[in-house]
This record gives structure tokens, sequence and C-alpha cells, in this order.
């Protein structure tokens, strides 16, 4: 199965900040979740594989190309959003199509169109009157409207209202529907990929803490529950991100760490957003 | 070369909505030009007062984030770089020649008998400053947020000025400068040709230099 | 065929299984009736395309359906082996998430006997 996006030993450092070694692969025609929580480093790695922040180290590869040296072959089959428009304000809705046109071998013109119809943008209404949700589905208009082969979406739901973000999944579930699109959707809204993503990232701090199929992070972690007096040390030692309170406590735990807990410790599949939030805790703490 | 005229083509879209400024300041020679009854003076008025009209294109880069539009399109960012120096030398050019006509049309309403060669030379000269003048800033606009260094702006115009005060100062230039003067007295169209032609080498070797400082601004 | 999928910690590819195979075992669907595609199905329940395939694989494995390359997914008639499995099956799992209940009520094993013999008798009556 040929990989949309693979991402091989990312390096960039900054000074108090480093990616380091991030890699993971996303097949072609799923969608992949990127999480982590503001600062973790999504949107630097994302800068990367646009090469609009020079690598420290590493490979990136996007639908079987180098990502860096065949970038202009390889943005012609990208679409990418981010979370505020990026074009000129005074622009009309019309414009930005027609500005984007020439750059691409395979614009659609007509498609531009019903996109845009179809979200409710008049043509002729300009940039900087748009509202956040209006501008974010233009970005999305025009990504779309290139037959673009792999769609990259950093943040594009925060600051939306819930009814502007299911709108967002909706358009994202009909693509993928299609089979010729692959998706890689930052955000650190992860109930927006409890159900619809296929394959989850983890990002912390710079660092990958897992990246796979979302159905296997319930196989690789569970989510513990126990009374105040269960926490034991063997407990704490293997608890990530451990929350203790008067009433009992909760944690993270590997799923290899499971077995051998003391009895009545309860467990369940977690959810992404357990996973994100204990992980992000067990980094603050140490 | 595709690629080129497309980009020149979105910094055009892009600053669309700023030529009405190019006007306000072909005015604003005119204005001089015709007070002083001296054409010649609008011409390198314009000419000059036009170049930081590129300014405006990284300011806006850096408030509506068009980093991330130029990054999502297949452009290279050499190509992308030569379409803004491409662009404005036009809008330069464009301005300074728009001058030059007004010029003509201030010597005839004043009866100033000023001849086309003057008028050529006059706008090449001004013309290679304005090249000097963008050749010194565009590198910098290119590395660094326009926010951080507009100050800048004008200092091109204090180096210059320093500059030929210096060498005013320092050599005998009344005397470098004859022959030069008689060179471009008596071969108008090829003098015009070259200045024009090192203004036009001047940026080239100007964008090679941007290209290399947008990379090390990168690499941070 | 109505397939809804909701939050209840049963991992979703599985009540996707068990509500075509309900429908399949029902007759609901019938030999040779065509299922949405995998894709079609992740888009109409919001799921991730890996959920749906999961499910689909699953049922191909026990016989529920059945995948012609190019075609698409058709529902199979079902084995009565087969359907004995999977109605034993859920027998199965009811009766475990009763003995839970039960556990957290605080029943004892006799009282939940005593229980379910009332169930029966009610069900032969009704």
């Amino acid at each position: 199965m040929a990989d949309a996006l693979r991402v091989m030993g990312l390096c960039k450092s900054y000074p108090g900040f480093a990616l380091t070694e991030v890699s993971f692969s996303l097949p072609e025609g799923y969608i992949m979740g990127f999480v982590g929580r503001n600062g973790a480093g999504k949107t630097t790695t994302i800068k990367c594989v646009l090469d609009m922040l020079a690598r420290d180290g590493g490979h990136i590869e996007v639908l079987g190309h180098d990502a860096i040296d065949d970038q202009v072959t390889v943005k012609q089959d990208l679409g990418v959003v981010f979370d505020q428009p990026f074009y000129p304000p005074e622009w009309k809705v019309a414009q930005v199509g027609q500005a984007l046109r020439p750059f691409y071998a395979r614009w659609d013109e007509a498609l531009f169109h019903r996109h845009i119809d179809r979200f409710g943008l008049p043509a002729g209404k300009r940039v900087r009157e748009l509202s956040r949700g209006m501008g974010m589905k233009l970005m999305l208009a025009a990504a779309l409207s290139h037959h673009a082969r792999l769609l990259i979406l950093d943040e594009p739901t925060s600051g939306l209202d819930p009814v502007a973000r299911d709108d967002v999944l909706d358009v994202l579930a009909d693509l993928i529907s299609g089979g010729g699109v692959s998706v890689l959707f930052s955000t650190h809204i992860t109930a927006d990929l409890e159900r619809i993503a296929d394959y989850i990232t983890f990002i912390d701090a710079g660092r990958v803490v897992f990246t796979g199929a979302k159905d296997d992070l319930a196989d690789a972690y569970r989510m513990i529950h126990g009374g105040p007096g269960q926490a034991t040390d063997q407990v704490r030692r293997r608890a990530i991100g451990l929350r203790s309170t008067e009433v009992g406590f909760s944690a993270l735990v590997r799923s290899a760490d499971r077995a051998g807990l003391p009895p009545g410790i309860t467990d369940q599949a977690p959810s992404i957003d357990d996973v994100l939030i204990h992980i992000a805790r067990q980094g603050d703490a140490r | 070369m595709t690629g080129l005229l497309n980009a020149i083509r979105l910094d055009h879209r892009i600053m669309r909505a700023r030529y009405p400024m190019l006007l306000l300041l072909l005015a604003i020679g005119v204005a001089v030009g015709t007070l002083s009854a001296s054409p010649l003076t609008t011409i390198v008025l314009v000419t000059l007062i036009t170049a930081p009209i590129g300014g405006s294109y990284f300011a806006v880069v850096e408030t509506s984030r068009l980093d991330h539009l130029y990054g999502t399109l297949p452009l290279k960012r050499a190509t992308a770089e030569a379409g803004i120096y491409v662009h404005t030398a036009l809008l330069v050019a464009a301005n300074g020649l728009l001058a030059g006509l007004a010029a003509f049309g201030i010597d005839i309403l004043q009866h100033l008998h000023v001849d086309g060669g003057s008028v050529a030379v006059t706008f090449a000269l001004a013309y290679l400053g304005a090249c000097v003048y963008l050749a010194l800033l565009y590198p910098l606009y290119l590395a660094v947020p326009f926010s951080k260094v507009y100050i800048l702006t004008n200092v091109p115009f204090y180096v210059v000025a320093v500059g030929l005060i210096y060498v005013a100062k320092r050599t005998d230039w009344l005397r470098g400068l004859a022959p030069i003067a008689d060179f471009y007295q008596h071969h108008p169209g090829g003098a015009c040709a070259l200045t024009i032609a090192a203004g036009l080498a001047l940026l080239a070797i100007s964008w090679a230099g941007g290209h290399a400082a947008a990379n090390a601004a990168r690499r941070r | 065929m109505r397939i809804v999928v909701v939050n209840s910690g049963e991992p979703i590819y599985r009540q996707i299984e068990q509500q075509v195979a309900r429908a399949v075992l029902a007759g609901e669907l019938r030999d040779g009736d065509p299922l949405p595609s995998i894709r079609q199905l992740a888009r109409d329940l919001r799921v991730s395309v890996i959920t749906t395939t999961r499910a689909y694989t699953e049922l191909e494995q026990h016989g529920f359906i059945t995948t012609v390359p190019g075609k698409g997914c058709f529902a199979r008639k079902p084995d009565p082996a087969q359907a004995h499995d999977q109605l034993r099956g859920e027998v199965n799992g009811h009766l475990r998430e009763a003995v839970a209940a039960a556990r957290l009520a605080g029943m004892s094993a006799a009282d939940l006997v005593g229980m379910l013999e009332r169930v029966l008798r009610e069900d032969d009556h009704g």
C-alpha cells in the first residue's frame, strides 16, 4: 500500500524547542489525526513538510516524491488549509480562484464554484469580510479545487463553532468516501477525530508518542480507575499522568502494564482525549 | 518561465489595490516639476519615490500571512523571489515612463525646450538609482519580517546621499564626471541602455543574495 | 437496512458487525442483496474506514457477507449453524451483562437464577 505521506526522522531545533526524530506514515486513502496540545510541534512539522521551514534532518516523502526536492511537482497534488485565510484581505472570493488557477495543471474552476456555493460563500464577498468559519471554508474550497490527492489541514477547526466544525467533518467524510484522497488533520480538538480518523499520530514536546491505527490506541493503552487506597507504588510507577483525588485516582497505563495491578482497579479503552491529556500531564510533571 | 510569469501575475494581484498610490506619486512629481519649471525633476522624483512601493508588498505578506500562500503553491521559492523583483522593476519603469510623458507635457506647456535625449538619460539614471535602492533593501525584506525593518525604508537614500557627499568632498568628481557626461551627451541611446542594463544587473545580483538570505532565515 | 452506532463502549466495528449479522439472520437482507461499500458506510456513519473495513472483514469471515472484487459487498444466506453460533454468542453476551448488573445490585446467584426462571415463564405465557 502506497503512502500518501511519509515523515522519517524529522528534526528541527529552535532555542527552547525541538522536533526530535518525528516519524509517521499515512497510507493513501485514509485520514490521519495529528494530535497534540498547543506548542507540541504540529504546525512546525507541517511547515517542514511544506518547506516553509528548513528541516535540520530527516526525510519527507509525499505521494512517493521527495517533499523538499520535488516540491513543485508535489504541491500540484497537495491542498493545504491553515487556521486563518492566507489571502490579501481585499480579494474577493471569486478572485481567489482566479489567482490560484494558473498555478495548477488540474485546476477545476467549475468545481471551485460548486464548492463555494455549497459552503455558502458569496463570490463577491471580500476575504476581510468573511467570518472565521467562512475563511476556513474558502481555503478548503481552494484546496479541493485542483484534484489534490493529499490534503493537509492545520488546526482548521480551532475557533469554529460546533456547526461549522461539523460541516468540515462532513466535507472530509465525503472526500474520503471517494477513496482517492488522503487527509492529514492536525488538531487539539480530539472530539473531531474520535470516530472519523483511521490513524492517529500523537506528538508531545516535539516527539512522537504514538503513531498507528486509531483502534490500536485502545490496544496500546488503557485508562485505569481506582479508589484512593489503591494507588500503590506499583500503580504510581506505571501510571502516565496520574490524577489523584479524595475519591479515587485515574491514570493511563500501557496495556502491557495493566496485568498484575491490584484487583478492583477498573480499566477501559481510552479516548483520544484521555491519551492526549495524560501523556501531556506526564510530560509536564517531568 | 511560466512559473515566473505566474509569480509576477500573482504579485500584481496582490499589489493591485495599492496602484492608486502610484498615481499619487506621479501627481506629486508632476506638481513639483511644474512648479519648479523642471520637467526632468519630475522624472527623477517619480522614479525614485516609486521604488519604496515594494515595501507595501512585504507589509501585506506579513500581515496577511501570505507566506502560507506561497508555501502551498507549486512555485519554486527562487522563482517567487524573482517575481517580486521583476514586478517592482516593472512598476518603477511604468511610473517613470509616465513621468517622462508628463515631463514632455510640462515642457510643452511651459515652453522649456527639453530635448528627448535629456529625458531619456534622466530616466535611465533615475532608474539606476531606483535599482540601487531595491538591490540594497530587498534581500533584507526577504529575510526579515517587514514590521521589524520598515524603519530602514529610507536608509538607502541616506547612504547614497552620504556617499555622494563624501565623493564630492574628497575627490575631484567634476573632472571624473566630464568624460562620462560627454559619453551620455554623444551616445544617449547606448548610454541609456547601458545604464538600465547596469540597474537590472544589480537587481539580479541582489536576487541571488536575497535568495540566500531568505534560505538562511528559514533555517532559524 | 438500519445501522446505528452509539458510544456505548462496545467497539464500533462490533456494533456494525452485529447489526448486519442480525439483519441477515432476520431475513431483512436476503442472499445477494448489496451492501454499502466500505467507504460509503464509513461516510454515512461518520466512522473511520478502518472501522468499517474491520466490520466487513469479520462479517465475511463468519459467512454473512461476500465481497466480489470490482462489484462490492453482498449479503449471503446464512448457514444455519452459523446463525446458531451468532445467536448463541449474543445470548452469552447478554447474560454476562446481566451478571455484571446483578453484582452491582448486590443480587445473589440464586436471586439471578430465580429472575431468569420468572422471565422464561412469562415469555412462555406471552
